[in-house]
């Protein structure tokens, strides 16, 4: 609640600076709430700075918090160094925070209900910077497609916690638990597959790319940065709420899952835009979070968070160097940003370290997450590791003819950028990405229960 | 004189309605339903500026409503003649529900609807229906009607979305909303009335500020919305449309939430299907609006640029649909 508190309290102080300040201002306030989050983080149980009748944190709670806090502070930063946002940029800075604020609320609320509620609320600016910001007119079946799986696919999930509250008389996530067999897998599917489908897991992803394509940069940011992890946070919340084991429908989930990592790699591999190839990334990295949480082991469920996390840096981070790319050419194609990185050497540099932390070279926290994913995958059923395989080698490979295709050196007559400078300020949102990386890195074990 | 005159009639349809719901008679059900009707024919009449296509409309509702009081008073005479509980039921089941017009009886509605003005559209689609949909419950016990009166709610909250998305004229738009909302409104008098007033409720004060702003731009076409909606109405019409659209914690998700629970409540898995198979189609359809109703190829101007008056009511719709939704939950 102090965090709440401290966040409204800073936003009517913003208010009242000069415009040109507050895109400054608001960076510098998402930098303090991120640090005082810091104050959730402990050991397993609940946070004892966080208990109110409203809200209960645990680690798995304030480590979302804190990378929302983060990624949306990254996000303004970003945005304010493109010129492609048109009319007025408090408009953004408003509706970032306003996402933020409601993300927060997500991650802290100990109802499903109130769950729920922010769950679906948390499209609303997301839908309205796509539909303000976005650069075509397609953003408009990119936000109706976001929106139906989205709130179509928790339809289910409404349905539960309405009979909770009728039949229990509450939601309330924390001690509420149904030790029972009868438990079927229509209940199972009611329960994960909104959260599933924003994950988004395979076969439910299709809303993804085109919503990345159509949302800006800062959009595409928070979306791969942090709503995203919405999906995965709500799955461990629904398995510790009904005592979930390893089910059938799980071991459903988690080969779909596996599919799904290679289909993602596989679309990579054949993608020219560069926000589609890193939103099917996104979709092969997901997977393996699906299958680190529906393990139901200790093992799965570190590596999952470790990647829910660690993607939560990277991926925004590409979008980063993605948008400033694309800027620089005004185009999304991947030969064509050539163009920039020859104008701008530094950029290739950039390109290969953020390839490398996707594709999960080490010491980036990604190879540590997909080593645990694969370690519990193989144990329920050990020629599982075929597929792994092909996986591995199908990122291995998008991942190299990326790097080749935007730092080809064949000449042109004539190089087409509108800059040929890339300053400390474009760069500043990827330095404060990186960082956090490492943290991940050293606390790998952070969330493991004992 | 000529706005006088409107408001008239229009209370004393209003009287006529509302002594209606104290009838214990369906005889006089029947009298003061008609008697409602009837004043509303100048209501609707009413043009600032006479054309042939306000008597088209006029004369369409004209004669559906009068079709089905005659379908009304046939089943009474019937019942009362050589008492055929069923059958006259029926027939009076039938009559309301071409009032009502609820799928598959709702084809005149568009038609009369795109003639209209924009207070007939309010009055017709949210005033009057909310008294005629009173008269639902006075079937349920007459297993035919009840289901046939379910089926049609049902057919129309799942139709009435999909038809709004191919609706050209705003117009007809609004008829077809009009339409899903009666078929909420129909299912709600199955688990009590006093679902159907709160729902009517705010359904009514939601479509008059809706109908107000449309108005207010003359809107026309769909797909002129964004310059035709005044500027300053903007920001109050993208709340509705979030309302109206099923995104929490708007109102329109609490109201359709509330009956949600009271179906599972009842264990009505149709009914539960139907709800959120029309808030899905329904939240597509809005989605739509709401982008058509922002884009505009001029700058115009923002939020509280318009006069003081204006600025009240944009205000006003914007806290009505935002906040209230907490409040109609934390009273119910």
């Amino acid at each position: 609640m102090g965090l709440l508190i401290l966040m409204a309290l800073n936003c009517f102080c913003v208010m009242f600076l000069n415009k040109k300040d507050q895109t400054v201002a608001v960076v510098n306030c998402f930098g303090v709430w991120s640090a005082f989050s810091l104050m959730y983080w402990g050991g397993s149980g609940v946070s004892r700075e966080s208990l109110s009748e409203l809200f209960c944190v645990d680690i798995y709670s304030s480590s979302m918090i804190s990378l929302s806090l983060w990624i949306c502070g990254i996000s303004i930063l970003v945005s304010s160094c493109m010129t492609n946002l048109r009319g007025v940029f408090n408009s953004y800075l408003i509706l970032v925070t306003l996402l933020c604020f409601l993300l927060v609320q997500c991650f802290m609320v100990n109802t499903l209900a109130m769950f729920y509620v922010l769950f679906e609320s948390t499209l609303i600016p997301l839908a309205s910077i796509i539909g303000i910001w976005g650069g075509q007119i397609e953003r408009v079946p990119s936000i109706q497609y976001m929106a139906a799986y989205t709130v179509g696919g928790s339809f289910p999930l409404l349905l539960i916690f309405t009979t909770m509250e009728v039949h229990a008389g509450s939601s309330f996530m924390w001690f509420i638990s149904m030790k029972t067999t009868s438990l079927n897998w229509l209940f199972w599917g009611g329960c994960f597959l909104g959260l599933l489908i924003k994950l988004p897991a395979f076969p439910f992803h299709a809303w993804l790319p085109k919503a990345h394509v159509q949302a800006p940069v800062g959009g595409s940011v928070i979306l791969a940065g942090i709503l995203l992890k919405l999906g995965g946070y709500g799955i461990t919340r629904m398995m510790m709420l009904f005592s979930y084991t390893l089910e059938s429908f799980g071991i459903l989930v988690m080969s779909f899952s596996i599919v799904g990592s290679v289909y993602g790699a596989f679309m990579c591999l054949r993608q020219s835009d560069i926000k589609k190839l890193i939103a099917y990334s996104s979709v092969s990295h997901m997977a393996f979070s699906i299958m680190g949480l529906f393990s139901c082991t200790e093992v799965g469920m570190v590596g999952a968070y470790i990647m829910l996390v660690s993607h939560g840096f990277i991926s925004p981070g590409l979008f980063v160097l993605s948008g400033i790319n694309s800027e620089m050419v005004h185009s999304r194609k991947i030969k064509v940003m050539s163009d920039g990185v020859r104008a701008a050497p530094s950029l290739g540099f950039f390109w290969l370290v953020m390839i490398m932390a996707n594709l999960g070279v080490p010491p980036c926290p990604v190879i540590i997450s997909e080593v645990l994913s694969v370690v519990c995958v193989i144990a329920l059923y050990p020629w599982v590791f075929v597929l792994l395989l092909m996986y591995f080698i199908l990122s291995g490979a998008y991942s190299f003819s990326l790097y080749c295709q935007l730092t080809r050196t064949k000449k042109k007559i004539k190089m087409k950028v509108f800059f040929n400078e890339v300053t400390l300020k474009d760069m500043s949102a990827l330095y404060f990405l990186f960082y956090p990386l490492a943290e991940v890195l050293f606390k790998w074990d952070l969330w493991a229960m004992m | 004189m000529q706005m006088l005159s409107m408001i008239v009639f229009l209370v004393m349809s209003l009287m006529a309605s509302i002594a209606m719901l104290f009838m214990s008679s369906i005889f006089w059900v029947w009298v003061m339903t008609d008697v409602g009707t009837l004043f509303l024919i100048p209501f609707l009449s009413a043009e600032t500026r006479p054309k042939k296509s306000w008597f088209t409309g006029v004369a369409t509702y004209f004669v559906i409503q009068f079709f089905g009081s005659v379908m009304i008073l046939g089943g009474i005479i019937l019942d009362w003649a050589i008492e055929a509980a069923d059958w006259s039921s029926a027939m009076m089941c039938f009559g309301f529900a071409l009032k009502l017009g609820m799928v598959p009886l709702h084809f005149w509605v568009s038609r009369s609807f795109v003639y209209f003005h924009y207070g007939g559209i309010f009055i017709v689609g949210a005033g009057q229906k909310v008294f005629v949909v009173a008269c639902v419950p006075l079937f349920s016990d007459v297993p035919l009607c009840a289901y046939a009166y379910y089926f049609m709610a049902v057919g129309s909250m799942i139709y009435g979305p999909i038809a709004m998305f191919n609706a050209i004229a705003v117009k007809s738009f609004l008829a077809y909303s009009s339409v899903t909302h009666t078929g909420f409104l129909v299912i709600g008098s199955f688990f009590g009335l006093h679902i159907v007033y709160a729902y009517s409720f705010i359904y009514c004060v939601s479509m008059a500020f809706l109908v107000f702003m449309l108005w207010s731009g003359d809107c026309k076409f769909m797909k002129n919305l964004g310059s035709e909606l005044p500027g300053y109405y903007k920001t109050g019409f993208v709340c509705i449309a979030m309302s109206f659209s099923g995104f929490p914690p708007f109102l329109d998700f609490c109201t359709k939430f509330v009956i949600l629970q009271l179906s599972m409540e009842q264990d009505s898995t149709i009914t539960m299907v139907s709800i959120l198979t029309s808030s899905l189609i329904n939240l597509i359809v809005w989605v739509w609006v709401l982008f058509i109703a922002t884009s505009s190829e001029v700058k115009e101007p923002g939020f509280l640029s318009g006069t003081t008056g204006q600025n009240v009511l944009n205000m006003s719709c914007i806290i009505w649909n935002l906040f209230m939704g907490a409040g109609f939950s934390m009273l119910y």
